[in-house]
C-alpha cells in the first residue's frame, strides 16, 4: 500500500523580474509503506520546495499529494495541519529545534499538536537516541551530532506513517553522519514509518537500496530559473 | 486531543516565551501594574476622599459664623483647614444655644496653634454632648481626664499627641495664629490633662483648651461690643465683650436647619450658617471637578499606554519570532493556534500586570492616606472596596487581549516556507 502518491505535481516561482520559473515538474512519483528511500539531489534541483509540498506547508501550482490516503491539494488548510501533526515526521537540515526549550520540550512540541503530548514516550524516544542524560539541555549546550539526534526524535514523536528528511547529515563529520544516518533508518523501521530522504552525499545515498534521482524526475531541473532555487 | 489538552498546550507555549522574553516581558507587566494601580487608586482615592469630606459624618449638622462663605466656615471650624472668616458675639451663641430647635451648640474659639496643630477653645461639653458618630464621644485615654475649665489644662487629640510628643503631664505654651511662627509664641503655659482616642476625624489633630483661656491670653483683645477689650487676672469677663471664632450646631430636625438658614443667612446680615456641612463640602467638591475629571482622563490614559507598551513589546519581539512561529507551522500547528499563543500572551501579560497592580495600588492609597490624614485627620480606609478594584483590572485585562491582536495576526500571517531556516 502507496503512503505517498504523487501526480503531476508543478510549482513555480515568481523571479523578480516578473517571470515565472518552474522548480519542480514531477509526473509520478511514490513511496510504499514503510519503505526507505533516498532521493539524489544536487543544489538547485528543487528538492526542499518537493519536500516541502510533501509536509503541506508549500501549496503546488498543480498535481496532486496524496498522503496516508488524502488528497492534501483538496483538503482545507487546517485539515492539513492535523494530517502534518498526526502523520509526518520532518527532519531539517538545520535540525530547526526551538532555542528556548530544552531537549524534551522540543520532543514534545512534535506530539503537541496532532494526538497529544506524551512525556513518557517522549523521554522513552530520547533514552533511543542515546540522550537520555539529556533531557533538560537546551540545544546550544548540545552538540551539533546531539541536536540532530533531537530533531530525530522530534520527527518520530508523533508515530508519523512518513519521516521526511532533508539533507540531515549535511552538517555532520563523515562518521557522525553514517552513525545519525544508520539510527534514523533504524528508528523510522522500529516505529513502522516510510523514509523519504534528499542527499546529495553519495556515501549516504549508497546507504539505500532504492535511490531516485531527482534530476531525472523533476523535469524542471535544468531549465532556465532553477539554479540556486532550492 | 481535548479542548483542556488543547489549552494546556498553548499555556505551556506562553509561559515559555515569557520566560525567554522575561526582562521584556517584566518591563511590560510593571508598566501594566502601575497603570492598574495608579488608576484604581484615582478611583478609590476619590470616591472615599469625597464620601469623607461631604457625607461622613461630622457630628454638626451646621456651622454658625461670620458673614461670608459657607465654605470657608466648614473649612475652618470643621476641617481646621482655613482661616477663620471673622469673629461673632458670644449673644449670637447664646441665642441659639436657647433656640428650641437646637440640640446642641458648641462654641469655638481659635487664633492660636502648638506646631502647626490648631489650638481650639471651648467648652466641656464637646466632650460631654457632642456625638462624632451616633452614640460615640470624644473620649480620653485610660490616665487622661477632660479640662477644667476653670484652669489652663488641655485635651490633645491623639495625631497631636504623636507626632509633638505631649503626653498627660506634658505643659506647653501656645503660639500665635493658626500658622506656626516660632517668634509668637505666648507665655501662658498649659497642662495636658488628657489625650484622646484616636477619632479618624479632624479632631485628632485638635488641642483643645477652655474657651475663657483663649479670651484670657496675653495679647488677645476681644471686640465683642465693637470696642476692644482685654481680660483681666482674677476679673470675670463680661459676656457682651466674648466673642467666638463659630458655633457648631445639632439641630432636632432638618426643618430647623432650613428655618434657620432661612433666618440667618436670607434675611440676617451678621451671621452665616453653614448648612448642610455636607452640601457645603459638595459644592466644593463639584467646583474642583474638572480636577477629578483630568485624573481620571490621566488614569485612562495611562491604561491605554500600558496597553500600547504590551502591544510593541510583543509586536517588537514578532521578527524574530517568525522562525519560532514556522517551526511551530511546520510541525502541524495551526494558523489558529499560533494566534491564540500571542493572545493569551498578551492576556498574560497584562491579567498579571492587573494583580500586580494591586500592590501599586495599595501602595499609593497607603501613601495618600497618610499624606490625608497629616493634612487633614480624615483617615482613609485601604481595604474599603470600591467598584473599580474589579472592574479596573478586569478592564485591563480585556485591553491587553487586545492589545494582543495586531501581533497575533502577524504570527497568524507567518509564511513557514520563507521563514525555516535555511532553504537548503
Amino acid at each position: 500500500m502507496k503512503i505517498l502518491e504523487i501526480k503531476n505535481l508543478k510549482k513555480s516561482y515568481q523571479s523578480p523580474e516578473g517571470v515565472s520559473q518552474v522548480i519542480v515538474d514531477i509526473a509520478s512519483f511514490s513511496l510504499n509503506e514503510k519503505e526507505q528511500v533516498a532521493l539524489a539531489g544536487e543544489s538547485g534541483s528543487g528538492k526542499t520546495t518537493f519536500l516541502n509540498m510533501i509536509a503541506g506547508i508549500l501549496s503546488p501550482d498543480h498535481g496532486r499529494i496524496i498522503l496516508n490516503g488524502q488528497d492534501i491539494s483538496k483538503i482545507s488548510g487546517v485539515q492539513r495541519d492535523l494530517l502534518r501533526a498526526e502523520s509526518l515526521g520532518y527532519i531539517f537540515q538545520t535540525f530547526n529545534l526551538l532555542q528556548g526549550y530544552t531537549a524534551l520540550e522540543n520532543v514534545k512540541l512534535g506530539m503537541m499538536f496532532g494526538r497529544g503530548v506524551n512525556t513518557q514516550y517522549a523521554m522513552e524516544l530520547l533514552k533511543r537516541v542515546g540522550l537520555g542524560e539529556r533531557f533538560n539541555y537546551l540545544p546550544r549546550q548540545m552538540s551539533v551530532g546531539q541536536q540532530q539526534r533531537v530533531a530525530v526524535a522530534r520527527a518520530l514523536a508523533n508515530h508519523p506513517k512518513l519521516v521526511i528528511a532533508d539533507e540531515p547529515t549535511g552538517h555532520l563529520d563523515h562518521r557522525r553522519a553514517m552513525e545519525s544516518l544508520a539510527l534514523i533508518r533504524q528508528i523510522c523501521k522500529e516505529q513502522g514509518a516510510a523514509l523519504l530522504l534528499v542527499s546529495h552525499d553519495r556515501e549516504v545515498l549508497a546507504q539505500f537500496d532504492k535511490v531516485e534521482d531527482l534530476n531525472k524526475i523533476n523535469q524542471a531541473v535544468g531549465t532556465v530559473g532553477t539554479k540556486g532555487v532550492s | 486531543m481535548n479542548l483542556f489538552q488543547k489549552f494546556e498546550n498553548l499555556f505551556f507555549l506562553v509561559r515559555r516565551s515569557l520566560k525567554q522574553h522575561a526582562l521584556s516581558t517584566l518591563i511590560t507587566v510593571f508598566s501594566v501594574a502601575l497603570a492598574t494601580g495608579l488608576t484604581m487608586a484615582v478611583f478609590s482615592i476619590q470616591n472615599q476622599t469625597r464620601s469623607a469630606f461631604t457625607g461622613g459624618s461630622t457630628g454638626f449638622d451646621a456651622v454658625l459664623g461670620a458673614r461670608g462663605s459657607q465654605l470657608q466656615l466648614v473649612l475652618n471650624a470643621v476641617f481646621q483647614l482655613e482661616t477663620s472668616p471673622g469673629n461673632i458675639p458670644w449673644s449670637l451663641y447664646e441665642a441659639v444655644k436657647s433656640d428650641s430647635r437646637v440640640q446642641l451648640a458648641i462654641p469655638y474659639a481659635v487664633g492660636d496653634n502648638y506646631f502647626g496643630y490648631r489650638i481650639v477653645g471651648t467648652i466641656p461639653e464637646i466632650f460631654t454632648q457632642f456625638e462624632y458618630q451616633p452614640k460615640r464621644h470624644l473620649t480620653v485615654q485610660d490616665g487622661g481626664k477632660i479640662f477644667d475649665p476653670a484652669q489652663r489644662e488641655a485635651v490633645i487629640g491623639s495625631f497631636v499627641s504623636q507626632k509633638t510628643g505631649l503626653v498627660v503631664g506634658s505643659t506647653f505654651k501656645p503660639y500665635h495664629g493658626l500658622f506656626f511662627d516660632p517668634t509668637m509664641q505666648h507665655e501662658e503655659v498649659f497642662t495636658v490633662v488628657g489625650v484622646l482616642k484616636t477619632t479618624n476625624t479632624p479632631s485628632d489633630r485638635v488641642i483643645w483648651i477652655p474657651i475663657n483661656d483663649v479670651y484670657r491670653m496675653k495679647g488677645h483683645v476681644l471686640r465683642g461690643t465693637g470696642k476692644e477689650y482685654t481680660a483681666k487676672e482674677g476679673v470675670e469677663i463680661p459676656d457682651a465683650n466674648k466673642e467666638v471664632s463659630a458655633v457648631m450646631l445639632k439641630f432636632y430636625s432638618p426643618q430647623a436647619g432650613f428655618m434657620l438658614d432661612q433666618t440667618i443667612n436670607r434675611q440676617g446680615k451678621i451671621a452665616t450658617l453653614a448648612w448642610p456641612i455636607g452640601k457645603v463640602m459638595a459644592e466644593l467638591f463639584d467646583k474642583m471637578g474638572w480636577v477629578s475629571k483630568i485624573l481620571t482622563l490621566v488614569a485612562y490614559l495611562v491604561m491605554v499606554v500600558a496597553a500600547g507598551s504590551i502591544l510593541s513589546s510583543l509586536y517588537n519581539t514578532m521578527q524574530e519570532r517568525q522562525r519560532e512561529f514556522a517551526i511551530l507551522r511546520a510541525l502541524g500547528a495551526k494558523r489558529s493556534t499560533v494566534f491564540s499563543a500571542i493572545l493569551l500572551e498578551s492576556t498574560m501579560i497584562a491579567a498579571l500586570g492587573s494583580l500586580v497592580g494591586y500592590g501599586v495600588y495599595l501602595v499609593i492609597f497607603a501613601a495618600t492616606a497618610v499624606i490625608v490624614r497629616q493634612q487633614t485627620g480624615v483617615a482613609l480606609d485601604v481595604f474599603q472596596l470600591h467598584v473599580a478594584l474589579i472592574a479596573v483590572p478586569i478592564a485591563m485585562t480585556v485591553l491587553g487581549t487586545l492589545s494582543g491582536i495586531i501581533p497575533a495576526l502577524k504570527a497568524y500571517a507567518t509564511d513557514v516556507v520563507r521563514n525555516l531556516d535555511p532553504l537548503s
